[in-house]
């Protein structure tokens, strides 16, 4: 009976406890008003650190230096592919024991390396490749060697047991490391060039049986080399001559889309770097600053146009962690129309020079060397002290924007994005922001309604303290929506200075901008 | 089945239907254990001394709380305020140990009750409703404020022991119960300060907070034993044959362990300051955008809780009540109660019931306190053959104006009895089972 009566009332009991009233779900608007982001801006936020250098007085400089030309040791070294290709054919038949020899052949011979008389070449990457075919029944053992080419004292051997051929000549093929070996090329009286000397061996295998070979069986081995890289050269190499007819890209001014700068001064230096061991006779016959943006090209004006250049050979030193010591000819631009060329703002400077490797012959006697990374280098050196005028000078960049949570999406009613931007720099500027959706149109734009105001100049004409501004751009709810959908924001900066003297830029001189959010949310619980 | 049984299954039906209805929060009606009965009784209550009936009316209706509904409610909150709404649920029984001349009689309850309690500083409601807008400039400061809601359930037993001497009639109770947790959500705030800089640029902020949680996620379909825990209940009942009556209970003296798999806790005494996301590379701002992200804030906080066991103490009640007889037909009475752990105040209140017919009583009720302020309400109590059955509400004040007086209840309790009493309001000796429900007795034997 118990049993009876307490089935139902747990029965009731689980009743009570599903009975738990559910809440449903009132909803009210709050305004919230809270910080969103923060960041600091300073020049180095929109010039990457290694553009950058102070000098004493703490005025920020843009320091560019840009390889304009690389001339590489291909140019002057040409490295053979084949250096040996032997065929053995019996002229009758006949019946070779195990172990018996029947191909030794040693050979020295010339190789070409461009118009260069090399004597001594050190492999740095590099391998030999066999590509040997036997068409024996039976297995030969093939030694390989190259004595003038060293390694730690020993010469390179190869050895490999090629297998005997089946219905089908066997064809080996394998690659054997030659790095850090060194080609003595000067052949066996030593005074010769370009000289490699090889022998090549072949046996029956010791361990096969006698076997009989024919006229048509052929024994052929090809050796190249492969992926060679040279640590070092020396010999003479030759007369060639140089042609550069060239543009080279530069960024440094490439965050600025329109506007113009006015750049108080600069310093340009155009440095031939040679780290050859070859001396060099160049003519500059132009150089010319390229905005492809606007399509205008300020050619260099400099006496130093169309005169001979005489770069000295760079000389050894000895340290084989630093075995060159390279020739620098600093090529000085002094009452150039420099300052005009850049206030082009350039994205590509070209350049035209010609001149000849070895003018004068082999003056040294075959001493011209080349060490790895060490070639002829045109160094381009652009020191702007940053102080300048800026007209409307204009920064755009596109960066990623991620406003979506889906679940929040309809719940700001109004909103407002502030502004707070505490401005160290003596520029005033605008700001606006354009939304961007996942087809990379722009479906919108948030213009803070006045501008972010220059910080004032104390008596030095440096800023003594930043000014703030606050600055409101509404978000309507026709903005909110596509705001949801923005993908990415295009944040463009118009920077305007007072024209009637150049600002010096401090690396003291900082932005703060703080994004604060005014919305009126509609909360469901 | 037998035909006891099948009552008893028409009042349990009877008393499930009846779910839905809700009781008035009553002290004034203790343990009735003068006679061999079975009684369901359910009570509800919703409000706040300080926070108007409309508004709430409107929250839990889900209605949108536009700013016609919310400045009025922001007007009458104090410093201090508190909000309490329960929904209560009980089935007891009351059975002598044998059926003639004991003084002994056994007690057995199924209890239900989901309890929210809430104590908090007007500035906190109003940011909550409101946003913090309105405090740039300002520091919002929070000091000993709760938020608590918890539901449990209870199987009672215990035993009732008469003791009669000359004028004196003493009745004691003694309840063991075991509780049987669903569910719990608590964060108790014990200090935190918010700061809204004037234009937004930063919220600092302090907060010395512990928050407690109790969700069932697993797959079983029954999801209400979440905790377990123990408590008792005592009772003593002094009657005098002049007719006067003095009752005082304590009740829910106990806990809950709510269980590991289930619970989660979180205790946080920090502070930060908070101006923003950093954005350390401006050409990359959806790196920082990320961090802004509810599911990322969530992670970020759920690394925090830790998934352990803990126990609550349950919300111990006092209850206190005198009467006394007027005349024959009229009693008035007043009592108290109080209860522990809990932004409960002292609820007072005085009542007056009289028998207008033999089978009809009305108690108008006046009082104060409790999770509300003064109220006036009004009981009826219709006594038909064997079953007593009332109805009433302690806060029909605020239906005749709502702006002066807060909360929400109302009370229902059915009532058979087992005995040979007579058939009015009055209880009968529950020495004396009826010979017709003798054999609801033998069940317990």
């Amino acid at each position: 009976m118990i049993k009876k009566l307490l089935i139902p009332l747990f029965f009731v009991l689980l009743v009570f406890a599903s009975c738990l009233k559910a809440p449903l779900k009132p909803s009210w608007d709050v305004s919230i008003l809270a910080p969103l982001f923060k960041t600091t801006l300073g020049i180095d936020s929109f010039l990457p650190d290694s553009l950058l250098s102070n000098d004493t007085n703490n005025q920020i400089h843009i320091v560019y230096n840009k390889v304009l030309y690389s001339y590489s040791p291909d140019s002057i070294l040409e490295v053979p592919d084949t250096i040996t290709s032997q065929v053995y054919q019996s002229p009758f038949n006949l019946t070779l024991q195990p172990g018996q020899l029947f191909l030794n052949k040693s050979e020295q011979k010339a190789y070409k390396f461009g118009d260069a008389k090399l004597t001594t070449i050190k492999i740095k990457n590099g391998f030999l490749k066999f590509q040997v075919s036997n068409s024996v029944k039976e297995a030969i053992l093939m030694t390989y060697s190259i004595p003038l080419a060293k390694k730690d004292g020993a010469s390179f051997e190869f050895t490999e047991l090629i297998p005997a051929a089946t219905n089908v000549p066997y064809v080996l093929t394998k690659k054997i490391d030659i790095s850090g070996f060194t080609l003595d090329m000067r052949g066996a009286n030593g005074l010769g060039a370009n000289l490699i000397g090889t022998n090549l061996k072949a046996r029956l295998n010791p361990n096969g049986v006698a076997t009989q070979v024919t006229p048509q069986n052929v024994f052929v081995t090809n050796v190249n080399f492969d992926e060679f890289v040279i640590d070092y050269a020396k010999g003479y190499f030759s007369q060639v001559d140089i042609n550069l007819d060239d543009n080279s890209g530069v960024g440094v001014f490439s965050i600025f889309k329109s506007g113009s700068v006015n750049i108080e001064n600069l310093s340009i230096a155009l440095d031939i770097v040679n780290g050859f061991g070859v001396d060099a006779q160049m003519v500059i016959d132009e150089i010319a600053s390229i905005n492809s943006g606007t399509g205008q090209s300020v050619l260099l004006h400099s006496s130093i146009l169309g005169q001979s250049i005489n770069v000295m050979r760079a000389s050894e030193t000895g340290n084989p962690s630093d075995p060159v010591l390279p020739t620098v000819y600093p090529i000085n631009f002094d009452n150039a129309n420099i300052k005009q060329m850049f206030n082009n703002m350039p994205n590509k400077i070209s350049f035209k020079i010609k001149g000849q490797t070895n003018p004068m012959g082999n003056i040294s006697g075959g001493n011209d060397f080349y060490y790895y990374g060490h070639g002829m280098k045109l160094l381009l050196n652009l020191d702007i002290p940053l102080s300048l005028k800026a007209n409307a000078l204009t920064l755009i960049d596109t960066v990623k924007f991620n406003f979506n949570n889906s679940s929040d999406k309809n719940t700001i009613t109004r909103g407002t994005f502030n502004i707070i931007a505490d401005n160290g720099f003596p520029f005033d500027a605008r700001l606006q922001l354009y939304m961007i959706d996942n087809n990379n149109a722009v479906v919108d734009s948030l213009l803070f309604n006045n501008l972010v105001l220059a910080a004032p100049l104390g008596g030095n004409n440096i800023v003594s303290a930043a000014r703030r501004t606050v600055m409101n751009a509404p978000l309507p709810a026709s903005k909110l929506n596509k705001l949801y959908d923005t993908k990415k924001m295009a944040v463009k900066v118009i920077f305007q200075t007072n024209n009637s003297q150049y600002l010096k830029l401090y690396d003291f001189y900082k932005i703060d901008l703080k994004l604060t959010g005014d919305f009126d949310f509609s909360v469901q619980q | 089945m037998s035909t006891d049984l099948k009552r008893i299954s028409i009042i349990l039906i009877s008393f499930i239907s009846s779910l839905m209805l809700f009781g008035q929060n009553t002290t004034k009606w203790l343990y009735d254990l003068q006679s061999p009965m079975i009684a369901f009784e359910s009570s509800y209550f919703l409000g706040s001394p300080t926070v108007s009936n409309s508004f709430i009316n409107n929250y839990f209706k889900g209605a949108y709380l536009s700013d016609d509904i919310k400045n009025p409610a922001f007007k009458d909150l104090t410093p201090t305020n508190v909000f309490g709404a329960y929904g209560n649920f009980k089935l007891s029984c009351v059975m002598p140990a044998d059926e003639g001349g004991s003084t002994v009689a056994y007690y057995f309850a199924i209890e239900n009750k989901n309890i929210a309690d809430l104590k908090f500083n007007d500035c906190l409601f109003k940011m909550f409703f409101a946003g913090n807008k309105q405090f740039a400039g300002d520091t919002l400061f929070v000091k000993d404020n709760f938020m608590s809601y918890t539901g449990f359930s209870q199987l009672k037993g215990g035993i009732v022991k008469q003791i009669n001497t000359g004028s004196f009639q003493h009745t004691f109770l003694g309840v063991l119960s075991l509780n049987i947790g669903t569910s719990q959500d608590n964060i108790r705030i014990s200090n935190a300060h918010f700061y809204t800089d004037p234009e937004g640029a930063l919220l600092d902020t302090k907060l010395d907070m512990i928050y407690q949680s109790v969700k069932n996620n697993s797959d079983s379909k029954i999801k209400i034993a979440n905790g377990l825990g123990a408590g008792i209940d005592c009772y003593y009942n002094l009657k005098y044959d002049k007719g006067y009556n003095f009752s005082v209970a304590f009740t829910d003296i106990g806990f809950v362990r709510w269980l590991k798999p289930y619970s989660d806790v979180l205790k946080k005494d920090t502070a930060f300051i908070f101006e923003g996301i950093e954005i350390k590379d401006i050409l990359d701002i959806s790196a920082s955008t990320k961090d802004l992200n509810k599911d990322s804030i969530k992670n970020k906080i759920n690394k925090f809780i830790e998934n352990k066991a803990y126990t609550s103490l349950l919300p111990m009640t006092m209850q206190l009540y005198f009467c006394g007889e007027l005349s024959k037909n009229v009693q008035i009475g007043a009592g108290m109660k109080s209860v522990f752990n809990a932004a409960y105040k002292p609820y007072y209140f005085v009542d007056t019931k009289i028998n207008v017919l033999p089978w009809l009583m009305i108690s108008p009720t006046l009082s104060y306190g409790g999770y509300s302020g003064l109220n006036a309400g009004l009981d009826l109590g219709l006594n038909i053959k064997q079953y007593n059955c009332t109805i009433g509400s302690d806060y029909l004040t605020p239906f005749i104006d709502g702006s002066k007086f807060n909360g929400k209840g109302y009370y229902f309790r059915i009532v058979r009895k087992l005995g040979y009493g007579p058939k009015s309001f009055e209880s009968s000796d529950f020495m004396n089972v009826s010979k017709k429900h003798k054999c609801i007795l033998n069940l317990f034997k």
